[in-house]
């Protein structure tokens, strides 16, 4: 760790400091499945794979305006990704999307 | 092709085969799918080993506080059920998971410090995890760490492989039967000139069989040579002997045939009449023996009968011995006629009936010959010397057959004897179109 560029530092904080904040996303959304506030990631999958079978490629969890949104990107077997937004409490598809 | 046919050399040898290879190809299996199954396993529990050493390394511990430096995982740990989880536990019961494994909860037992475990549970999305729970202490506190990682996907490598294997094994056991069945089949057909030897020595063609035949077969032709080598030597042997024992009593017979006919005519005694009627019957009787002992020993190495050829020289022979009389012969023989029975036989029944006929006959004799899987022989003559009352009385075969017939003279008693020995069977009767006497006879095959 000694040898690493000073320059690159602050890059490095960068990173590292992301990768936490994204990191917090899921303890939250733990926590609030525990509780059973919004539905739990698994279920709201087999709802997703109904519409679009395919590999979960990420998970995001967001609270926007007083709702908890799952983004979900889905890889098909084609090999595009699709992303789907969906309100974690009912488990309704709110988006779905080709990303480009 | 019935595989009930327990009798076929070719299906027990499939039975075999396709028993054995199926045991075997089942234990490879076995012995093959629990191996695989081990060595996957052990293999993904080291590398969860691993991966559980290094994520202690980047456990931090910061005021009672845990955390993991995510720089110091696998990026696998963050993407959520991506089949590779971890899960740590405080002995106050706090706990961190690993970002994939989101909102599941894994149900993971307390471990003492240095004790380690294999676990095997469901996972999120149907996947079932191999799980390295192991108890650590890190900087005075007592630690739980949980490595999990997806099975599913190589246990799907496996049981492709294991299907593959399978079809594999089912394809070569039909490819080896297909090629038993050529192998047995081909080594069968090396024995047909075998048959066909077997088949001419009882026709009289050959003496031997060959001894050019698969080497397991080798010591059986050899035990049936040597066999016919015995029984013709045996037969030859007898018959030389009986040949000889004629001969030798033929000259001292003839001595006291002529010594007792001078004595007849030098005074009549009843005694003399009755010795010589007893030499007459003794020459008689060494006669017919003779000729049975002959019958008896039908060899399989004697001559077949062909009517097309022996007829006829019969028929010559006949036709100089009563030239005189000038007899017309008439013969038939069906163009398909096979040469039947033992020649000798034949020719000996055949004379016999011929000569009685031409004995008998004004001027024509008819013979024919017919037959395929028996041989039928009809002669008939247009004597007149035969009333209605002579064929009624041959016709009665009860008491003709079984018992003396010198009566009839040694002629009939040879022909009687053929008969039975061929298991045939003799009719007389007038003849429809000579009006003289008809006799027909039909011998079976031996």
């Amino acid at each position: 760790m000694s040898k690493f560029p000073t320059r690159l530092w602050p890059l490095f904080f960068f990173m590292t400091t992301a990768l936490l904040l994204a990191d917090e996303g899921y303890q939250e959304a733990r926590q609030l499945t525990e509780s059973g506030r919004i539905l739990p990631l698994q279920e709201l999958l087999q709802v997703i794979q109904a519409e679009q079978s395919g590999r979960v490629l990420e998970v995001e969890f967001e609270h926007e305006d007083g709702l908890y949104l799952y983004e979900i990107e889905i890889l098909d077997k084609q090999g595009a990704v699709w992303e789907f937004k969906v309100d974690a409490a009912s488990g309704e598809i709110l988006k779905r999307e080709l990303e480009d | 092709m019935s595989v009930l046919r327990l009798n076929s050399l070719e299906h027990r040898l499939h039975i075999g085969l396709a028993i054995s290879l199926i045991i075997l190809m089942g234990l490879l299996w076995l012995f093959g799918a629990r191996s695989i199954e081990d060595l996957t396993e052990d293999f993904i529990a080291s590398r969860l080993e691993h991966d559980g050493e290094a994520l202690l390394g980047a456990i931090v511990l910061k005021k009672q506080h845990l955390k993991v430096r995510p720089a110091r995982i696998n990026q696998i740990y963050l993407r959520p059920y991506s089949g590779h989880y971890y899960l740590i536990r405080q002995s106050n019961g706090r706990e961190i998971t690993s970002r994939s494994l989101w909102d599941f909860k894994l149900q993971i037992p307390s471990m003492e410090v240095g004790k380690s475990k294999r676990l095997y549970l469901h996972g999120p999305e149907k996947q079932q995890l191999l799980i390295w729970v192991v108890g650590f202490k890190k900087q005075g506190m007592d630690l739980t760490v949980a490595v999990a990682e997806d099975l599913m996907p190589i246990k799907m490598q496996r049981d492709l492989f294991l299907r593959n294997f399978a079809l594999l094994a089912l394809v070569s056991l039909v490819i080896l039967l297909a090629v038993q069945g050529v192998v047995v089949r081909q080594a069968f057909h090396r024995l047909k000139p075998l048959r066909e030897d077997v088949k001419s020595l009882s026709s009289g063609q050959e003496k031997l069989l060959r001894e050019d035949v698969p080497s397991e077969m080798t010591p059986l032709v050899r035990e049936v040579n040597h066999l016919l080598q015995l029984l013709s030597r045996r037969n030859e042997r007898s018959r030389n002997a009986l040949g000889n024992l004629a001969h030798a009593l033929k000259g001292p017979l003839n001595l006291l045939t002529r010594y007792i006919d001078k004595q007849l005519l030098v005074e009549y005694k009843t005694e003399s009449r009755q010795a010589s009627q007893q030499v007459e019957r003794i020459r008689l009787l060494i006669d017919r023996e003779l000729k049975r002992a002959r019958l008896a020993g039908v060899g399989t190495m004697s001559q077949r009968f062909d009517a097309h050829s022996d007829l006829q020289d019969l028929l010559d022979v006949l036709k100089q011995i009563y030239h005189e009389k000038r007899l017309q012969f008439t013969q038939s023989v069906s163009s398909d006629q096979q040469p039947f029975g033992d020649r000798e036989d034949i020719l000996e029944l055949l004379g016999n009936l011929l000569d009685n006929a031409c004995k008998w006959a004004e001027g024509r004799v008819y013979c024919s010959i017919s037959g395929i899987n028996q041989l039928v022989i009809s002669v008939e003559d247009d004597g007149h010397g035969l009333v209605d009352e002579d064929v009624l009385r041959l016709t009665q075969r009860g008491s003709r057959l079984d018992e003396n017939i010198e009566g009839h003279g040694l002629g009939l008693a040879i022909v009687y004897d053929v008969v039975q020995l061929y298991n045939g069977q003799i009719e007389f009767d007038r003849s429809p179109e000579l009006h003289g006497l008809r006799v027909r006879v039909v011998l079976n095959h031996l």
